[in-house]
């Protein structure tokens, strides 16, 4: 374990590449996000991460058992600490994995995401990490069965263990997949530290779902990237899924490359007891004549605090494009709280743009509606609660994938905020 | 006597909306309730069905709860639900998340857990829905779209009589069933009513115009203002009304 500015000094003292003295710089001149930055107005970090840093090695050797109960009859791809477990991983035809140096991959890097400005978390990763993780999959290949991405945390040592995975998706041309991502915590007695990264190439005719859970356990604090490029002609269906982690602050980045795309950018988060979810999305139209839409909603229970900013960003010469984004939040907990910032920014002149956002209670008249259909007051509650999360799992295509989706949400979110219904709490 | 309410006030954020209303309604009954905007005839419905926004503030509510008639002031409106008291709403209430067969099960399902009656399962409750779709000319697929989410006016209207048929309420309270419909969709939502109408419910149509009461009969027409009924009649009361407006009663 080391403090963030030791760090900092033994890589200023060691010969780098360009690469890599890129990330140092973004390091130390961004240093951990805390309330005064912009992007981070309504999440200090600097309240939940100390200065010490243990980044956790590979392993010498994988363990073959397998524990899984989730989606256990898909393909799985599988990471413990950050880094792949071969003996677990087993890849669908059509599709195939590689570890490879981080600094082969710059100038590909630098090439599909040439506006991305390295913020410290992509700074320290791109720092430590020596290799990242490249899936591709083949051109006009049709997979089925989709792979399943795991992230188990198993061995933080010490308080401030982060596992850092770097994750680049190629899919070909006129290929179609869905790629489940779950990043599941094991109920550590240290709590874990994750930054992780997920970046997707689209290319021309596409079709890509993905689908990201986060069911961490409550102590651990979870910083995400996801990240996608969408190219022409290309269809990129988002979901995120947030439940677990004290802290989660969870980047989608869009980059609308190519006419006639679809970018689909949607999620749920359900936070209760002091959790603390941040969505921050940014859609980028670089180009015209493409869709993207967005739909985001929030329950938050007890003292938990949720976050959205939702960026979209219409450049000057992308004429015709049609976006849409809605943010609702309910809050449930007499001290929940929710900042939700849409911020739209159109330079093209002849452009379709719609959002909204709101904040409030389960809507009364809902309620009653309901109520005089015979339901009584609490069984009603519950309904809508789960109505209003259930409206955005349904726009996952995958059905099976909906359905498991589902299924934890009960587990980790309804089945604690939504049964004290009737227990007095209204 | 299925209801009767008795010189009922009823005020909503201080303002008084109900001036002291009676009005008694025996099962076989239609009656309808008319009234220039603002009258209080919605108002009326929601106190009988137990909206919490209004507060009674003097009067009674009788209704018969096996063969005594009982006030309902502290009923939920759950249990009022539940003893056979249907609103059908002017504005039904959207729910994405939510499909409508779903929806109409649970309600259903309420129902019968307070009848003691068995439940049904998804295929009985299926076909027990297929004439009653059928009646309203309504397709299969509304049963798996979410509950009123992006249905048309008059489709939301059908799908409240749906719901009424689906639950067999003894009082009917239909607020403004009426208005925005087409003539065709009117002419299905009357089907409905009358299809349901027997010796032993009564249905209260509470509606701005006259037009409705050529399809549905009633046999008693009371005119509502300031929240009173000022005038009482058979249904050629209605069609004095349209000949002359509501004028003719107000302005006196």
């Amino acid at each position: 374990m080391k403090k963030l500015n030791e760090i900092i000094k033994n890589y200023k003292t060691t010969i780098l590449s360009s690469f890599k003295e890129d990330a140092l710089v973004s390091v130390e001149s961004n240093g951990i996000p805390y309330s005064k930055q912009e992007n981070w107005k309504y999440t200090n970090l600097k309240k939940f991460i100390s200065e010490d840093f243990n980044f956790l090695k590979k392993p010498k050797s994988f363990s073959s058992s397998t524990d899984e109960t989730l989606f256990k009859d898909h393909h799985q791809i599988v990471f413990e600490d950050g880094h792949l477990n071969p003996n677990k991983t087993k890849l669908p035809a059509g599709c195939s994995l590689k570890e490879q140096s981080i600094e082969s991959q710059e100038s590909n890097i630098s090439k599909n995401f040439p506006q991305d400005k390295l913020d410290f978390f992509e700074g320290i990763s791109r720092l430590v990490n020596n290799n990242l993780y490249s899936i591709e999959v083949d051109k006009k290949a049709i997979i089925d069965n989709s792979p399943i991405i795991i992230h188990h945390t198993y061995s933080p040592q010490s308080e401030g263990s982060w596992v850092q995975p770097i994750i680049n998706i190629e899919c070909g041309a006129f290929s179609q997949s869905t790629f489940v991502e779950i990043y599941h915590g094991k109920e550590n007695q240290i709590p874990s530290f994750t930054n992780a990264s997920t970046s997707f190439v689209i290319n021309e005719n596409a079709i890509v779902e993905h689908v990201k859970v986060q069911i961490e356990d409550t102590q651990s604090i979870h910083i995400s990237k996801v990240r996608a490029k969408v190219l022409r002609d290309a269809t990129f269906h988002s979901f995120t899924l947030s439940l677990g982690s004290l802290v989660a602050r969870q980047n989608i980045l869009v980059d609308i490359d190519g006419e006639n795309s679809n970018s689909h950018i949607h999620g749920f988060f359900g936070a209760r007891g002091n959790q603390h979810h941040d969505i921050f999305s940014h859609i980028n139209h670089h180009v015209g004549h493409n869709e993207s839409h967005q739909l985001v909603k929030g329950i938050l229970d007890d003292e938990a605090r949720g976050v959205f900013t939702g960026k979209i960003m219409i450049h000057r010469d992308a004429q015709l494009v049609d976006s849409t984004q809605l943010n609702k939040n309910i809050l449930l907990g007499p001290k929940s709280h929710m900042d939700t910032r849409p911020q739209l920014e159109v330079y093209a002149d002849d452009v379709k743009c719609a959002h909204g956002a709101t904040i409030g209670q389960i809507d009364p008249e809902e309620i009653f509606y309901l109520q005089s259909r015979g339901i009584k007051l609490h069984e009603a509650q519950k309904m809508l609660c789960h109505a209003f999360a259930f409206d955005t799992l349904e726009k996952i295509k995958s059905e099976t994938v909906r359905e498991s989706l589902a299924e934890l949400l009960y587990e980790k979110f309804e089945k604690y905020a939504l049964e004290h219904f009737g227990e007095g709490k209204e | 006597m299925l209801i009767e309410v008795k010189d009922l006030h009823a005020e909503v954020e201080g303002n008084e909306i109900l001036n002291g209303i009676s009005l008694t309604v025996n099962p076989g009954e239609v009656h309808a309730i008319m009234g220039p905007n603002g009258s209080g005839k919605s108002t009326l419905a929601k106190v009988i069905a137990g909206h919490p926004a209004f507060e009674v503030t003097s009067g009674e509510v009788n209704y018969n709860i096996n063969g005594k008639m009982q006030n309902i002031a502290d009923l939920e409106p759950h249990e009022r639900s539940t003893q056979g008291i249907f609103l059908g709403f002017q504005y039904p209430v959207e729910i994405a998340g939510v499909s409508n067969i779903a929806f109409l099960r649970e309600s259903y399902n309420a129902i019968c857990a307070k009848q003691g009656v068995a439940e049904m399962d998804e295929q009985e409750f299926k076909n027990y829905l297929r004439p009653k779709l059928e009646l309203l000319e309504m397709s299969d697929s509304f049963l798996d779209r979410a509950v009123n989410a992006g249905f048309s006016g008059g489709e939301k209207k059908k799908n409240e009589i749906l719901q009424m048929t689906v639950l067999n309420p003894r009082l009917s309270l239909l607020d403004e069933t009426d208005s925005g419909l087409d003539i065709d969709a009117l002419k299905i939502v009357a089907k409905g009513v009358n299809a349901l109408k027997s010796k032993y419910n009564a249905t209260v149509l509470v509606t701005h115009y006259q037009r409705l009461l050529d399809y549905i009969t009633p046999d008693f027409v009371h005119v509502l203002y300031q929240g009173k009924i000022i005038k009482s009649g058979g249904k050629e009361l209605a069609h004095q009304l349209e000949e002359k407006g509501y004028d003719w009663l107000t302005k006196n």
